[in-house]
Parts: structure tokens; sequence; C-alpha cells
């Protein structure tokens, strides 16, 4: 038997006890200190360093908070929010039926279809729960939330958009601390209470998009393993419509009654939020748009696997393959970006983007050259072969990013007055009745953004202009299922037959309609 | 309008063959002398189809296929003759148009009728003695036959040599398949790609014995059919398998080599490889394919969604050929087969794998077609009809497979009425094969503006009920 040198023992003892040490301390115990780093990782970004908290929507949902208004309140000082808004999210909001909806036929079919059970936040489930619902990793926070009527049933909650954590919840409720809390800025409830900025459109836009479009940092992506198990298409997003189509259940600062409220929130008199959450929504669209392709086209430069070396099939545009073929084809008439038969990126986050940079002083020509200029490389990085080639998208989508998170932060630096949004409607004409064909999905950013826009300034809607919008509004159908009584289910098969049926030329008809009747109305 | 909608009636093509083929009664025979293509070391001069046309020669005039009228049938019926005059149609021009945008290979050519990658096919092509003003003929006779400066003027002797340089004999049937799979398949030097597909070009659908049986021949073939009575069922299986030889070749060339024209790797993944109709379907609700992902998920069977179905249309067929016609080692070929599917599968399919793969099977397929090309007898006939009726997976697999197994059917059916007597008066399967053939048809929705060119009605259900009729009804 050999005989250890003592050194030789020494060294094992203290090997042994390094890593009893390093196993008991800090060490990695299995699925804990990860999730807690994806918690910290989730929580930071508001509220930096602050413990993560999940209430449920009881928390918030009290009459006399956000579950109706309080039957009295301190004389002389308003209050900021309206007190209905968990009685709107709960009888209106669809993101309250999140949750539920896999649990509907349709997502029992796909569960069984992509062999996994879609509501199980520990499984394959997560990457369904990521938007559906409210992940909490943590265990002690899930427990710790639990006890504050967290329910995962609850869908896309309250603290799911406004920030999820103790300190602000507890601190603007509180009659002892709310004084106190009430006077900070919102830059300051953001960084010391965790408590989300929303009234600033780009961040409203980029929690929105983070899973309308998707994020990868937050594991938030629809695959197309999901929509051909029979996930919904995504809709293109356009933050004014889908927020007054939600409904929101907050107000435009304008519509804010008090003065002093809106002078509180930092509301400019005069101007035009909608209109600029339009611009802003367009601009962060396509940054966030870009920050999928490429975090998932870098990721394809990496992988080992045939599978994996190309983009996920979602990232590319649904309806350039999903379409019955026909002769003749609007398509071919249209011409392509680049190669005909190459499959391009998904082009909606692009068309309302040329209208931001018209806000920014450019004419629509100028506009689409600098688009045009700025998408180039990432249009030819799907262009260079079919499925693309991920390790030129990641780069041209890197600079993409950039030049749109600038355009972002130009955008939301100005204000648009009712004279500019009724300048940038006039550029509507040039920049969407050109000679180009538009896809559905663009046109339907263009009908949202002129909906939006036009009924902010237009207190009274003419009865011509008014037909055409209606005309344009069931073209594109533009109107999103209602409310909690219609799922996305319910009106799928219109939704579907709208865009098999679409005809570019028509859009442009009834758009062109439109503008023919407001020129002759206001010249 | 008529001409606006001719491109499309070509694009058609496919649905075409199930629409048109009748079960028609069956004609007398003549026998056929084996034989094999001629050398082609020598270089040979094309000399143009004016000098096949005279009256003394094929152009007498004569009725539709008769001897000394094949130049007459040619330019009355043939639409090889009018394979050039297509690439004027606006569609072309279109076509042109797009490709030229982002490719430099087509800025070159002021339209299609200038682009040598059209001309390949929709002219007289890049051989010798071409000149532009012999493109004009389209397909004419010595794009099939061979280019004629060696043989023009012995051709019509007794004792010509049919291994005269530049000479195609035509008579073995596999030289026939072949000579239609070079443009209506493919080769590595002429093939209609996606982008190609894309741009405007109708996808190529090419099933040899209906192509066969609608062609306006311009010979006799009563001799053939006397030599061989189940001629038709010979027929497809020569064409199911010089079909799937050429396609496998030119997967071969895609996945490997370079673009003869820009010199640029040919595109990969190639997706005209797949069925159309996988990704080119509007999405609808409700979606046969989700719910035939929801049975088969059901059935404890994985889930393939996204993934791209290869081989659809020439490979459908393949295992049931294997099974029932000797000659190939059918273990190993289904071996090649079951990995190419595998890799084609993949986003990103292994080239040089894939390549190796498609020589290996194309040669077992060269190989297998010694003993495959001769000729079928009734029995074996029928061996092949119930088989087909056994394609249920396939039939419920989507159009394309639904088709071939339609078409597979129909060739043998037609060769059991030729081949035994009385065969067609004494079983009633004509019925649900003609509704088989309706319902296929049908998948495309005819009256609608702007016209379909995809299966967007395909339903497997009463196809599978016609398919189930056809295997129970007695023989």
């Amino acid at each position: 038997m050999p005989v250890l040198s003592t050194r030789c023992k020494l060294t094992l003892v203290a090997l042994t006890a390094y890593a009893a040490f390093a196993w008991y301390f800090g060490g990695d115990v299995p699925g804990q200190p990860k999730a807690e780093a994806q918690e910290k990782e989730k929580a930071s970004a508001e509220g930096k360093g602050l413990p993560p908290m999940y209430y449920g929507v009881a928390a918030c949902a009290n009459k006399g908070c956000h579950g109706g208004p309080p039957e009295n309140w301190i004389a002389g000082k308003s209050l900021l929010c309206r007190c209905i808004e968990a009685v709107d999210w709960h009888t209106k909001d669809k993101h309250a039926d999140a949750f539920n909806v896999l649990k509907g036929a349709r997502g029992k079919q796909m569960a069984k279809i992509l062999g996994y059970d879609v509501t199980d936040p520990k499984g394959k489930g997560r990457s369904c729960l990521v938007c559906h619902g409210v992940v909490i990793d943590d265990p002690k926070v899930l427990a710790e939330s639990k006890k504050r009527q967290f329910k995962i049933e609850e869908g896309v909650n309250c603290v799911a958009c406004h920030g999820a954590h103790a300190k602000w919840v507890v601190e603007h409720s509180n009659i002892v601390t709310a004084p106190d809390w009430r006077p900070l800025s919102r830059a300051q409830k953001q960084a010391q209470g965790g408590m989300r900025d929303l009234w600033d459109p780009v961040k409203r836009v980029e929690l929105c998009v983070s899973c309308h479009v998707g994020s990868v940092k937050e594991g938030r992506f629809v695959t197309h393993e999901m929509y051909a198990a029979g996930h919904p298409p995504l809709p293109g997003f356009e933050a004014a419509a889908f927020s007054d189509q939600m409904p929101r259940h907050w107000q435009y600062l304008r519509e804010k009654k008090d003065p002093e409220v809106r002078k509180e929130l930092g509301y400019k008199p005069g101007e035009r939020e909608q209109a600029q959450l339009v611009l802003v929504g367009a601009a962060v669209s396509l940054r966030e748009t870009m920050a999928l392709l490429e975090a998932q086209a870098k990721a394809c430069t990496t992988a080992k696997n045939d599978d994996d070396k190309v983009l996920d099939y979602s990232n590319f545009d649904c309806y350039a393959c999903h379409h019955d073929l026909k002769a003749p084809s609007w398509r071919q008439k249209r011409g392509y970006v680049g190669k005909p038969g190459r499959v391009p990126m998904r082009p909606w986050s692009l068309e309302l983007v040329k209208l931001a940079l018209v806000a920014t002083g450019k004419t629509a020509e100028q506009a689409d050259k600098e688009l045009a200029a700025a998408l180039q490389p990432v249009n030819q990085g799907f262009d260079a072969r079919p499925f693309g080639d991920p390790e030129r998208i990641a780069a041209a989508a890197a600079k993409a990013r950039k030049w749109a998170d600038g355009l972002a932060r130009k955008v939301n630096g100005q204000v648009v007055y009712a004279k500019e949004s009724r300048g940038l409607l006039g550029q509507f004409p040039a920049l969407y009745l050109d000679s180009r064909l538009l896809d559905y999905d663009s046109a339907r950013q263009v009908g949202w953004a002129f909906e939006e826009m036009f009924k902010e300034i237009t207190p009274k809607i003419d009865p011509q202009i008014g037909k055409g919008m209606k005309a344009l509004a069931d073209y594109l159908k533009l109107r999103l299922p209602k409310g909690r009584e219609k799922v996305v289910e319910d009106e799928l098969k219109e939704s579907l037959d709208k865009i098999n049926s679409y005809d570019p030329v028509r859009f442009r008809e009834i758009l062109g309609g439109i503008f023919s009747a407001w020129s002759k109305k206001a010249p | 309008m008529r001409l606006r909608y001719t491109i499309l009636a070509l694009s058609l093509a496919g649905l075409f063959v199930v629409t048109s083929w009748a079960l028609s009664p069956r004609q007398a025979a003549r026998p056929v002398q084996p034989g094999a293509l001629a050398s082609s070391d020598i270089p040979c001069r094309f000399v143009g189809t004016a000098s096949c046309a005279s009256m003394a020669c094929h152009g007498a005039n004569g009725p539709r296929g008769s001897a000394g009228s094949e130049y007459s049938t040619w330019i009355a019926v043939d639409k090889h003759a009018r394979a050039f005059e297509a690439l004027s149609f606006p569609e072309s021009v279109q076509m042109h148009r797009n490709l030229a945008r982002a490719d430099k290979t087509y800025q070159k050519h002021p339209g299609p009728k200038d682009n040598p990658l059209c001309l390949k096919c929709h002219g007289m092509g890049l051989g010798e003695g071409v000149g532009p003003a012999m493109q004009a003929d389209g397909v004419g006779c010595e794009r099939c036959h061979g280019p004629a400066e060696h043989w023009k003027t012995t051709h019509y002797l007794d004792g010509f040599d049919r291994s005269t340089p530049g000479f195609h004999d035509l008579r073995p049937l596999v030289s026939r398949a072949r000579t239609c799979t070079k443009c209506h398949v493919g080769n590595a030097d002429q093939e209609v790609n996606h982008d190609l597909i894309a741009a405007g070009h109708p996808r190529l659908r090419f099933e040899f014995a209906a192509y066969y049986s609608l062609y306006p021949r311009h010979w006799d073939d009563s001799g053939d059919k006397a030599a061989d009575p189940a001629f038709e069922a010979r027929a497809w299986v020569v064409g199911q398998l010089v079909s799937a030889e050429a396609a496998l070749e030119l997967l071969a060339s895609r996945a490997k080599d370079k673009d003869p024209l820009s010199g640029e790797a040919k595109p990969w993944p190639e997706f005209s490889e797949y069925e159309c109709a996988a990704c080119h379907h509007g999405l609808t609700k409700p979606s046969f394919r989700q719910e035939r992902d929801f049975e088969r998920a059901k059935a404890g069977k994985r889930f393939r969604g996204g993934e791209l179905p290869w081989g659809t249309w020439y490979h459908a067929l393949q295992p049931l050929l294997a099974d029932r016609v000797p000659g190939v080692d059918a273990k190993k070929l289904a071996g090649l087969r079951a990995d190419l599917d595998a890799n084609l599968r993949k986003r990103l399919p292994p080239q040089g794998t894939v390549a190796s793969q498609a020589r290996a099977a194309a040669g077992l397929i060269r190989a297998w077609l010694d003993t495959a090309s001769r000729p079928r007898n009734g029995d074996q006939a029928l061996g092949l009809f119930n088989a087909l009726t056994e394609q249920k997976d396939l039939v419920g697999s989507g159009w394309d497979g639904a088709t071939q197994v339609y078409l597979g059917l129909a060739a043998t059916h037609n060769a059991l009425c030729d081949a035994v007597p009385g065969f067609q008066a004494r079983t009633q399967l004509r019925a649900p094969l003609l509704d088989m053939r309706k319902r296929l048809r049908e998948s495309f929705d005819k009256d609608a503006r702007p016209l379909y060119d995809s299966p967007l009605n395909y339903d497997p259900k009463g196809l599978l009920e016609d398919l189930g009729i056809l295997r129970d009804l007695p023989r």
C-alpha cells in the first residue's frame, strides 16, 4: 500500500476543507444562486440593488387605492392616479388573461404538440410564462411574494410593468410614508424605490416590446416552433394604438384635470403625447428588433448544432413565406429589396421610423434614404444566402440598434405640438403613397399611426374622412380583439383572412382617398 | 387577358397533369429496340429546326403525330415550340427585372431573351452553331434529338448508325426520360432554383408518365404499347427513377458547386428542394397542419414543426419502388435516403455530406435502372397499384405526396386496363380515382382572382377515403 507523505496528506485535508467550505458558504447550490442571480438581473432594470418582491393584484386593488376612489382624500391635494386602474385591468385588459389562455383549448393543443407543460415555470413552460405571467425563479422571493397575494394565474399583473419591489409599493401607499414619497421626481422614484418610470415614452415602449417584439435578455421570444404549434402570429407593435386598445388604464397627461398634477408629472402644455408615442415607439421598436436580431445572430455564430447555425425562423418576415402563391403576384410586381427568394427580416418596424426621421427635420426623401442606408448592411446580411449570414447580421444589427437608439433619444427630447403633428400627417402621402407597395404589417403601422395622430389633433372628424378611416380600419383590421370578453383566439380566423387577402393596391386607394378628402377640407 | 394568364397556365403544369390525364382507352403497339445515348466527345454543330421542316422530310402537314409530319405537329401543338416566346411575356420581363436588381449576372443582359441562363431551356441552348436567330425556335428538334451536323444527311437512310456523333437515340425509354429531365428537373448546368421561382418562374414539378401521356407526341407510339402492354406502368417506374436520379445529381451540385454563370457558390440551403406548400400557405384557422401535428403528438410522435420537408415530390415513392421493383439494395438506398432526409431537415444542412450522400443515392438508382426499365407484366402492375393504395401517410402528408400517389395509381391503372383484358369493365376503380383527381384539382381555388398557384384547399380527409375505397375494392 503506498504511503502518502505528510505534505500530501496536509494538501488533501486542506483541499477537502476548502471544498466543504466553498460548498457550504459560496459554492453552487444547484438552482438557487442561479435563481437569485436571475432575480437580481431582472430587478436591475429599475431600482438597482433593491430586493425584488412580486405583489399580487389584490395588494393594489383595494378600494381607495386602485380599486376605486377613496371616500376621503386630503383636502386641496390632487390624486396622481385615477384609482380605477386595477378595475380597468381586471375588467377590460387582456393582460389579465395572459395566463388563462395557456389553459384554453389552443394552449392545451400547443402543450400537447410541443410536448411540455406550458404552465410550468420550472420546466420549458418558463419560456411561455415569461410573457404570459410572471416568473419568479428564487424560491425565497416566491414564498415571500405568495404571502403578498402573488398568483401566477393573474398573468401580466401590476408589478410586472410597474416594478416588482416592495419599497415603492409600500412607500407610495402607506399613509405615513406617502407624503415623503410623493414629492420625489419620477427618476428618484425609479432609482430609490424601484417604481418603473412609465411616463417616459422610451421606457414604456421598451417595456411593451420586451414581450411584443421579444428580448433575449429576458428570455422572451416566440420561436417558430411555438408558432408552428399554434401560437397566433405576433402583430407588428404600434405603441400608441396598442395602448389605446389595451385599453389603457392611465391617462395621457393632458387628460389630467388638475394643472398642478400635470406640472408635477412634467406635462408641457400643448404637447401631443400620442404623436410623440408613435414616433418614439417607432424608434424603440426598431432598436429592440435590432437588439433581438443581434443577440440571436451572435448565438448562431458560435453554435455547434447545424440547426442553431441559422437564425430562428421567427426572425424572418412571416408572410414572405407564409402566403398562398398567386398569379399575378403583388410581391413579384413590387420586386424585392435584394435577391428574390431570400427571406428578409420582419419589415413592420421600419415604416414609422421614416416618420420619426421626418420629425427630426428630414424631408421624406432624406428620411427614406437615411433609413435605407442604416438598414442596408442588415438587409445584405439577410440577402447573402437563404436564411441569411448570422455573422454579418449580428454586426450590422448592432450598428442599426445604436442608430435607432440615437433616433429614439433625439425624438424623445423633442416636443410634438399640434402644428408639428399636422405637418407630419401631411408627409404621409410622400412617405407612404409613393410607388412602393407596402406589406400588410407595414401598412397596419401606417394605419395605426394615422389614426392616433389624426384623432389627437382633430376634435371633430369630417364625415368623408371618417368614412375613409373606417374603411382603412376594416381593411387592415386596425381594431384589436376588444377587452376581456374577446381573446385573440376569437378573431384569429378573421385576422388571418385579412392577411391572406391583403392587396397593397387597395390599401393605397383607401389611404389616398383619406388624404384627398383631407386636402379638400383643409388645403 | 388570355396572354396574361398564359404563364400561369404553364405554372399550373403540375395541376394540369392531374386535371387532364384522362384514363383513356389504350392503343395498339409496335416493338422497341434497345439502345444507348450516342457519344458526345466529337464536336457537333446545331443546324437549326428549319433544316428538318421541309415537306419531304418532317413538315408534311399530315395528321397530328403521323410519319413525315413531326415538325408540323411540333410547330402546331407542341408548347416546346413556344418556349422562347414565353421569354417575351410581361411576366418574364418582370421576373428578369426582379433578378437583375441585386445580381450582376442578370444586369449584363437586357432581358430574358438575351440571358444564356434562360436560353438553356427556353431556346436552342448554348451549343455550337446556335446563333441568336436560332433561339427563336424554342425547344426545337435538335434539343432532344441531338445536334444534327453529322447525321442530318444520313439519318433517313437504311442502316443508319444510331451511334453517329451528336445523334441522341431516344428509343430506349430511359434516354427519353433523361432528355426531359435535363430541363424539367434540371441539372448542374441549368436549373430553376428558389431565387428564380420567387422572381416569377413557375415551380418545376415533373412526373414523366403523366407528362408523356399528355404530350402531343409527334411520333407513333403504338409500337411501344404492342411490345409492352403494361407500358404505362413501366413509364411510371422509369420516370420515377430517372427523375429521382436527376434530382439527386442536382441536389449534389446545389450543395457543392459554383453557379456556372456567376462563378459564385449556389444558394444553400436551396429552398426548391423542399415542399413549396410547407412554407407557402396562408396562415389559417382551422389549420390542418396543426390538427395533423396534434394527432401525431397524441400518438406519441415527435413534433417536427418548422422542419422543411425534403423530397416530397421526386423522392416520395422511392421506398415503395425499392420494395416492389427488384434491382437495388433496398436497405442501402433506404439508409442513404434517411440520412439525406435527416440532414436536409436541419436548418443548415451540411453541404459536403449531403453532396456525397446524394451522389451515392443517384448512383444506386442509375444502376437499378438496368433492370427496373424492363417491361412489367399485368401482375407486376397490379402489385404496384395495390402497394400505392396503402400509401395513406403520404396522401395525408400534403398535396405533393397525395398527387404523386394519385399519378402512380393512374399510371398503373392505365397499364392494367391495357394489359389485362376486361380489367376496366369488371373493376370499379375508375370512379374513386376520378374523385381523387377532382379533389387534388379543387385544392387550387380556380375561381379566385388573382389565381392561386398553391393548394390552399388541400384537405386529406376525402382523399384518404378514396384511397381506402381503392384498397378495398375487388380487383
